[in-house]
């Protein structure tokens, strides 16, 4: 496969390079557990993240993208692949081995009420990757570092020592952030970060990541199924469908010119403000199908307004067409 | 003769207990949360608490004990036995020949003088020992059997409980298979089996007790951990490149106490009743209400009956159990983090 790279003009290795991940969940059955199926949640992706820059991951419920995030950090061990950070492929790392790296990526969970240690106060929290890694001389120092983390996140640091209760939805989300930045990353997976919280409440924390980004120079791993938020944040965006990545490219192409049927779907499903455009009717119908069973062929050929015979037969390639790439067979460039 | 005496022991041990509740009072002081759940819990059931505390004090008290300072005049065997505090509360030689009854002037069989006439305010048993002596040393034998089995069965399930629920795989299938197969043996089978094993002394009751009690917390645990491990906050400490050791001991554990706590309390009650059977079939602890209820048996059969062994012995276990399970509804109230406010 040709390492197309896109944005990011002044390296010829990006910061992140995913290369053929698979993560398969095994369904067991039967007195002996044997394995009568896979979950294919993650299969056989591709895409890589510049230094600096937003990669959005959307699609369905269900459709992996959170698996792709986890394996990243092997909080889920994938089966195949190659996650190559910085050159280094974590994927053949062991587990002690793969510690130090830790440090580079980190996660930001969905739930704020979950992701934060009810029993543990902030200043703890926010320190312990601090521990692990050895930032910070002493306690004090390390207390130090919290309360800049804390005003660098906008939050009071006299709150360093309350506990998680105590705080809303947003100032949680924030104190998570403060605790993935206090180790340093270079690259922050965001598992729908902002999908439980206000619209309001969203917006301060997407200035905030847009501000972190800027001035640390952070990538972001953007996993969404909210397409407003995409286009705010993303540079590029690509779109996963059972498992697999079916288009990818710069976040203005994706919302102008669409070249896969079931991207164009989503974007149509956003609500339109523009009178004359409403009431278009979903073009995407059905539901997802089950990644323990995907259909063959195109995976997205029983619910495809625009499928034709091929498509239920092969699996599309890749196709790659300027910055972008589509997984359908009306992008083959052959084809006209 | 041992390397440490008994009573020595006891003492020690007491000393040690002093200073873990100061301790344990000292760091539930400094968290929030502990000290905010221990003023609820005194707020809403000051009796229960009362009386717990008085009978942890009494059994404190009896578990003192220091030899010399007046015995029976002249016995030596009587003058070289440790006396405990709550022995020193009754005079050396305050014994009748049998049975009398509360407050009595004279023995129940016979009518014949008592040497202490008017003065054995629950009566005296077969023997002509004090009831009411007797009803306070087994507070002693009832919270030993308490506290020494769940400090045997809380760790062992915890251990195994942790282990199987966050490692999963090979150690879970064992743990389980060990689980399953204590829990298909009758207990009481089992338990009895034990104690012909080990022997009748007090902590081999206890070790009894303890192996055969784990099971049920540890399936609780193994479960509880099963959840916690998935939550986003373990598997961000992953993430910050925490040990598997550090993340059990800082996030698992933690979040595991409220139901230490509340098994603790329950397993406390259920734990002195069970040995109130283990009396009834002869291989209870000496000394233990259990014992004293078994030998109303015999009481409740004479003509008149003797009534005031046993209710006393009963009211004693009554007052104990009720208010453990008062404490212990309360403490699960308070440390349930729903209602503690924490979480959703």
């Amino acid at each position: 496969m040709s390492a197309a790279i896109e944005g990011s003009p002044n390296a010829c290795e990006p910061l992140l390079r995913v290369e053929g991940l698979r993560t398969w969940f095994p369904i067991r059955a039967g007195i002996l557990q044997r394995t009568v199926g896979n979950v294919r949640a993650v299969d056989n992706i591709d895409f890589e993240v510049a230094a600096g820059e937003t990669l959005a991951l959307v699609g369905e419920s269900g459709c992996g993208k959170t698996t792709v995030g986890r394996s990243l950090l092997r909080l889920v061990e994938p089966q195949a692949g190659r996650v190559l950070f910085d050159g280094v492929d974590l994927c053949t790392l062991s587990k002690r081995e793969l510690i130090p790296y830790r440090s580079d990526i980190q996660i930001v969970f969905q739930d704020p009420m979950a992701s934060l240690d009810p029993r543990m106060r902030v200043r703890d929290a926010i320190a312990e990757g601090m521990r692990s890694f050895g930032i910070g001389a002493n306690a004090a120092e390390r207390t130090e570092r919290v309360a800049a983390l804390l005003e660098r996140v906008q939050l009071d640091p006299a709150w360093m020592s309350r506990y998680p209760h105590e705080f809303s939805g947003g100032q949680r989300q924030r104190l998570c952030i403060a605790r993935a930045l206090a180790v340093e990353p270079r690259l922050i997976v965001c598992d729908e970060a902002t999908s439980a919280l206000d619209v309001s409440i969203q917006a301060q924390i997407l200035n905030l990541l847009r501000d972190l980004q800027q001035d640390l120079g952070l990538a972001y791993l953007f996993i969404t199924h909210d397409l407003g938020v995409v286009r705010y944040l993303a540079d590029r965006v690509a779109v996963m469908y059972v498992g697999e990545i079916v288009e990818q490219g710069p976040t203005e192409q994706i919302f102008e010119r669409p070249s896969h049927p079931y991207t164009q779907g989503l974007l149509s499903a956003i609500p339109s403000t523009d009178p004359g455009r409403r009431g278009i009717s979903a073009r995407v119908i059905g539901d997802v199908p089950s990644p323990a069973n995907p259909p063959d062929g195109c995976r997205f050929h029983p619910r495809c307004p625009q499928a034709f015979e091929r498509c239920g037969r092969e699996r599309p390639p890749t196709y790659f067409a300027g910055e972008g790439s589509s997984r359908c067979f009306l992008s083959d460039p052959a084809a006209g | 003769m041992s390397l440490v005496e008994p009573h020595v022991l006891s003492n020690i041990v007491v000393a040690v207990l002093l200073g873990g509740a100061v301790a344990a009072f000292a760091i539930a002081r400094r968290s929030d949360l502990w000290s905010q759940a221990g003023r609820e819990l005194i707020g809403r059931r000051p009796i229960a608490i009362g009386a717990i505390a008085l009978f942890v004090s009494v059994a404190m008290l009896d578990s003192v004990a220091w030899v010399g300072g007046g015995g029976a005049a002249g016995n030596v065997l009587e003058q070289s036995r440790p006396r405990s505090v709550v022995d020193r509360m009754f005079a050396p030689d305050f014994k009748e020949k049998s049975y009398s009854a509360p407050l009595a002037d004279i023995e129940f069989y016979g009518g014949a003088d008592l040497s202490h006439p008017g003065s054995h305010l629950l009566g005296t048993d077969i023997l002509g020992r004090d009831v009411l002596h007797l009803t306070l040393k087994g507070a002693r034998v009832a919270l030993l059997i308490g506290g020494l089995t769940s400090l045997i069965v809380i760790p062992l399930a915890l251990l195994m409980g942790i282990s199987a629920g966050y490692f999963g795989g090979r150690i879970d299938d064992i743990v389980f298979f060990v689980v399953s197969t204590l829990a298909s043996i009758p207990t009481l089978l089992l338990l009895i089996a034990l104690i012909m094993v080990l022997g009748h002394g007090p902590v081999q009751v206890c070790v009894a007790m303890g192996v055969t009690g784990w099971v049920g917390f540890c399936r609780i645990v193994r479960g509880e951990t099963f959840k916690l491990r998935e939550l986003d906050y373990v598997q961000a400490a992953r993430a910050l490149g925490v040990s598997e050791i550090g993340i059990i001991l800082r996030h698992i554990l933690p979040n595991l106490m409220h139901l230490v706590v509340i098994t603790f309390v329950l397993l406390f009650s259920g734990l002195v009743l069970s040995e109130a059977i283990l009396a009834y079939l002869g291989i209870g602890i000496d000394g233990s209400w259990g014992q004293m209820i078994d030998q109303a048996r015999d009481e409740l059969a004479r003509d008149p009956i003797i009534w005031w062994n046993l209710v006393a012995a009963s009211t004693a276990l009554f007052a104990l159990i009720l208010s453990v399970n008062f404490v212990g509804d309360a403490v699960r109230d308070i440390l349930d983090p729903k209602t503690l406010g924490e979480g959703e």
